[in-house]
């Protein structure tokens, strides 16, 4: 088998590639979406930008002329984000549904700046260059898909632009280099300072804070949190050096033209996301079924 | 693929990679790939009280304000809370915050809704 992100670079990206991994990376990222909207929706996120909040404030100070000023403006976005959410995973104008998400995200992004909800966005904006990712997983294909030659032969035929297949294994790479450079410098997060204070932030607010986000196992609390400090922090310094070299290796193994390899590097980012989880369960689900779509999305394939 | 097409996509490909390169691994702050995850590393713990008309306290608790867990909570981010109660509230706070950032642990008094050493 050759490498198919180096086949796609040689031919300028005028390549064709099967169209499965970008039906399920549609079906990944939409999921992901809809579960953070659900999740965001039960704390209230439609009044979030209501005249007197704590979070219209920070955001008109910080963007002074931003479209969330309005908030006719911003119930209108919301109710266009659930429907382009559910017009994605239901494949009703995909590319249109994960332009519109991209859109909504760049703004999410002006109140509410978290690094899961940019990979979201980015997401978003790869499959709305996809013309592929709705010709296989889509309602009216139900029946075919429940065929076994039918859904053969749909599988085996339908291929879809490499590009955004290609753009995806750079994203993830990028990411977890990124991230993983960024850690690398840090002499606190080396040492475990860092998670030993982000543990323990986590901890003491867990009950002042307004809605469910996480819980802390208790074996996690005694071992990890309550424990004295010199002790947490060569425990969580474990961590942090798994973490480091756990997403400088993954790409190199998602990136790999050799299936098992890909497999155990799937396996291992599906962990690694685990492990994060764990540390903000509702918070961190989408992030992690959305980086699970992205590996499948660059699975190996012969170009 | 037409060759406008090609050309097209090889540009905004190569525009994405330097963009990529600089906000990841020369830059690390800008919005959109830096991937700052723990970079900055920052916690406020709030100990507020507000005056009320009646004289006694009421306690202020910033996660009722908040949309959710916020995991990089800077001095100027304490004194943009208080700069809320303060100009939207129309809250008298007193007490203290205790800040945990890359200099350490330290704590600052707060009156009348101002951050004070």
């Amino acid at each position: 088998m050759g490498i198919w992100w180096i086949d796609a670079v040689s031919t300028a990206f005028d390549m064709r590639v099967p169209a499965l991994p970008s039906n399920l990376f549609r079906i990944g990222v939409a999921v992901a979406v809809l579960w953070k909207f659900t999740s965001e929706q039960f704390c209230g996120a439609w009044h979030y930008l209501d005249e007197g909040s704590y979070v219209r404030f920070c955001y008109v100070n910080a963007h002074p002329r931003g479209p969330f000023r309005s908030v006719t403006f911003y119930r209108v976005a919301y109710v266009a984000k659930w429907v382009a959410a559910a017009g994605l995973f239901l494949d009703i104008g995909p590319q249109i549904c994960a332009l519109v998400l991209a859109g909504w995200f760049a703004l999410e992004i002006g109140y509410d700046w978290k690094y899961h909800t940019v990979f979201l966005m980015l997401a978003c904006a790869i499959l709305s260059v996809d013309g592929g990712s709705g010709s296989i997983l889509r309602p009216d294909r139900l029946l075919c898909l429940l065929d076994t030659d039918c859904r053969h032969n749909l599988v085996s035929t339908a291929t879809t632009w490499v590009w955004p297949k290609w753009i995806t294994l750079v994203v993830v790479t990028q990411m977890y280099w990124a991230s993983a450079y960024t850690k690398v410098r840090l002499a606190q997060f080396r040492s475990g300072t860092t998670l030993v204070k982000l543990s323990r932030s986590l901890y003491l607010n867990r009950p002042l804070l307004r809605h469910w986000e996480y819980h802390l196992p208790k074996m996690m609390v005694n071992y990890l949190i309550l424990a004295p400090a010199d002790v947490c922090r060569r425990r969580w310094a474990v961590v942090a050096w798994a973490t480091i070299v756990g997403e400088a290796v993954l790409p190199i193994g998602l990136a790999t033209p050799v299936l098992p390899i890909y497999y155990a590097a799937f396996i291992f980012g599906a962990i690694m996301h685990t492990g994060f989880t764990a540390m903000h369960q509702r918070k961190l689900p989408p992030f992690g079924i959305a980086c699970l779509a992205a590996y499948l999305m660059i699975i190996p394939v012969r170009g | 693929m037409s060759s406008a097409l090609t050309i097209t996509t090889c540009v905004v490909t190569a525009g994405l990679l330097v963009r990529m390169v600089i906000a990841g691994f020369i830059t690390r702050s800008d919005v959109v790939f830096s991937w700052p995850m723990f970079s900055d590393p920052s916690y406020c713990y709030f100990e507020l009280t507000a005056e009320t008309p009646t004289g006694s306290g009421k306690k202020i608790n910033f996660w009722d304000y908040a949309i959710s867990m916020d995991l990089s909570l800077t001095e100027a981010g304490a004194q943009r809370f208080l700069d809320y109660l303060r100009e939207v509230k129309s809250m008298h706070v007193h007490g203290r915050v205790i800040i945990d950032d890359a200099r350490g642990s330290y704590e600052m008094r707060v009156i009348d809704g101002y951050l004070v050493d």
